[in-house]
């Protein structure tokens, strides 16, 4: 590994516009390889987090003032675990978060959110956590409902937005979109299937939207949720200094940054007759089959 | 209006920074919905059976080029164009030359808001997406509801979808709802495999705004109160008349509080106007709300908090009323005063320290 640059001098370098990487994506779940823990490790977040903030600081003084947006204003946490294992690292990452001056967005499958403990309804109370994701189950099924309903009142009480992802017809026809505090409220739906099964005309734009910090369960950071997994897109891990990362974004052997920002991936091989089975948007999933070089 | 330090020193310096360059082209609409915040018409604004006295014609095409040529080079905005009207599409065809122009000038998020009028047939659908994918639109926002429906079929929507998940342009679908129309009414309205196609689908309640204020009955709004602040969502938006505002949530609508028309300034020139409004950096990072207890000691009857729809509801009430707006800078002007006051106190403190 190179040395690593002194923080200001990567802005003098980078080529980066100010509004990159607006939000960190981070998914936390239970490793059995760490003693069946939750992972990423929030101290080693923690530190990574405050190097950035301080790096931030430092551009804000700056006389430019272009990079204050870098590191974004929002935490988007994908819990994939229950309430009983994951209750205290969601307390912790709420003060690690609060402390570098991010929101909160909670994501976890709707059973597993329904009937949250004291200690995260006081969470939602003080608006700790401002957006409140919910994986529906497919079906919907009516005994879920009554339990859902409440969840989803005890968020709108607290005005902590709820934001649902599933089947649109299954949604229709629970019910659940009639409640009347839900229509009272701004809330959204992200349909789970669309990005299944099409192929658009044009499936290559700007990469500029879709790309945050994406920090999976290991603590390894990917320029967005697409790539993460392969290595070579690897911006780094939470486990090294955040000017290593950043120098590295500067720099990268094998990722053209900027051009995927303005004009999305080049793609040089094949893209007919492929279906997206995945959930991840169609451009992604040919941008992971160039990178991996895999027969289309 | 009691704040913390750390709430001054941001109200002091902390650049403003703006998610998109939207421009309102036009107040005319094909439609008149009953619940449009603008009051748009195929007249124009027309609110209380009048034109308004403010509304202008169409914002000129050179003014918009000249404005997204300033704003390319604008450290503060992110590099999105949003094109809205009332009715953009009015002009299909300089929407497309206006979204070309912007993708050549390096903006890499092209959007529009739309009702959608135009995809009647899934043909002509077709081939007005492709055309506006081919300029670089990325996303548009298709407004559809109870409100809207009498002018745009769900039929005409469904079309859309279709045509718009063809050409790799996402879709967020824009609801309102009342407690009498609910969002599960409209959506039951629309194609199910289209709706699991689209990208997002956002809903949000009516408020007291706009020409919903004298065609609904007050029951059938929804009330959230006054709280919240607005810095993360600004945007700049330039309306018909050329005036520039840092959003397009409803202060737009107002005349109480101006910071340039693009027609006579360059667009920097009038970010540092809105950067160095200390008025609106109350409202940004503050909140309208703050307004509230002194514009009751100026002598003004305001309701609480609870009882505005929301924050831009306030926002809007307060900007419109230029008699409140002098009042107020009057009294923020003071407060200045004292703030400078204890900045120094607080240095001399912690220098003695
Ligand atoms: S196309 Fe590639 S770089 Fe762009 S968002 Fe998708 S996976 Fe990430
Ligand atoms: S509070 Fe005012 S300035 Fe802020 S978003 Fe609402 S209308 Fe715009």
């Amino acid at each position: 590994m190179s040395t690593p640059l002194p923080l200001h001098s990567v802005t003098t370098q980078d080529p980066y516009p100010a509004w990159l990487f607006r939000e960190i994506n981070l998914i936390a779940a239970v490793e059995p390889s760490n003693g069946s823990s939750i992972q990423p490790d929030l101290t080693a977040l923690a530190r990574w987090l405050g190097e950035f903030q301080r790096w931030q600081a430092h551009q804000f003084l700056s006389e430019e003032n272009r990079y204050y947006l870098l590191l974004g204003r929002r935490v988007h946490l994908q819990l994939q675990c229950s309430w009983l294992e994951g209750t205290p690292y969601v307390q912790q990452l709420a003060q690690v978060v609060a402390r570098t001056g991010h929101a909160l967005t909670l994501r976890m499958s709707a059973e597993q959110a329904l009937h949250p403990p004291e200690e995260i309804k006081q969470l939602l109370q003080n608006r700790r956590i401002q957006k409140f994701l919910l994986n529906l189950p497919n079906p919907l099924t009516a005994q879920l409902l009554p339990a859902l309903t409440e969840l989803v009142e005890l968020l709108l009480s607290c005005r902590v937005m709820p934001i649902f992802l599933g089947d649109m017809a299954n949604l229709l026809q629970s019910g659940l979109l009639h409640n009347p505090r839900l229509n009272a409220a701004n809330f959204t739906l992200y349909p789970s299937q669309r990005h299944l099964d099409f192929q658009p005309s044009h499936p290559v734009d700007s990469c500029a939207t879709h790309l945050s910090w994406f920090i999976d369960s290991k603590g390894d950071i990917y320029p967005c949720g697409g790539l993460s997994g392969i290595r070579s897109a690897q911006l780094g891990t939470i486990f090294e200094s955040a000017e290593t990362t950043l120098q590295r974004m500067a720099n990268h052997p094998t990722l053209p940054l900027q051009d995927l920002i303005q004009h999305g991936p080049t793609l040089h091989t094949a893209q007919k007759n492929i279906i997206n089975r995945f959930n991840i948007p169609f451009k992604c999933l040919l941008h992971r089959k160039e990178i991996e070089a895999a027969p289309i | 209006m009691t704040l913390s330090l750390a709430q001054r020193v941001t109200l002091a310096n902390k650049p403003l920074g703006f998610n998109a360059l939207v421009v309102e082209r036009t107040s005319r609409c094909n439609a008149r919905c009953a619940i449009c915040y603008q009051g748009s018409s195929p007249q124009g604004k027309v609110q209380k059976g009048k034109k308004s006295a403010n509304d202008a014609k169409d914002l000129s095409p050179e003014l918009i080029r000249r404005a997204l040529l300033e704003g390319s080079r604008l450290d503060s905005l992110n590099k999105r164009f949003h094109l809205a009207g009332g009715e953009a599409f009015l002009d299909a065809e300089l929407c497309l030359e206006l979204f070309a122009y912007a993708q050549s000038l390096g903006y890499y998020d092209i959007t529009t808001t739309t009702n959608g009028f135009w995809a009647k047939s899934p043909d002509k659908a077709r081939i007005l997406t492709r055309r506006m994918r081919e300029a670089g639109v990325t996303n548009i926002e298709l407004s559809t509801d109870h409100w809207h429906a009498p002018f745009v079929q769900p039929t005409t929507i469904n079309n859309c979808l279709r045509a718009c998940l063809e050409a790799g342009i996402s879709v967020n679908l824009r609801l309102l709802a009342t407690h009498e129309h609910t969002h599960a009414a409209t959506l039951a309205t629309l194609d199910p495999y289209l709706l699991n196609h689209t990208t997002r689908i956002t809903c949000g309640p009516v408020f007291a705004v706009g020409r919903a204020t004298e065609q609904l009955s007050t029951e059938e709004f929804f009330r959230r109160g006054a709280e919240g602040r607005c810095f993360a969502v600004l945007n700049l938006a330039i309306v018909p008349n050329g005036n520039v505002f840092p959003c397009c949530a409803g202060m737009d609508h107002t005349d109480g509080l101006l910071f340039g028309n693009i027609a006579e300034q360059h667009l920097a020139e009038i970010v540092h106007n809105i950067n160095h409004s200390p008025l609106f950096r109350v409202v940004s990072y503050a909140g309208v709300s703050r307004f509230l207890q002194p514009l009751q000691h100026l002598g003004y009857p305001m309701k609480t908090s609870e009882e505005y729809g929301n924050m831009c509801d306030l926002c809007s009430t307060i900007f419109s009323n230029r008699q409140m707006v002098a009042d107020l800078s009057r009294y923020n002007s003071q407060l200045e005063a004292e703030q400078v006051r204890m900045a120094i106190e607080y240095l001399q403190q912690s220098s003695a320290a």
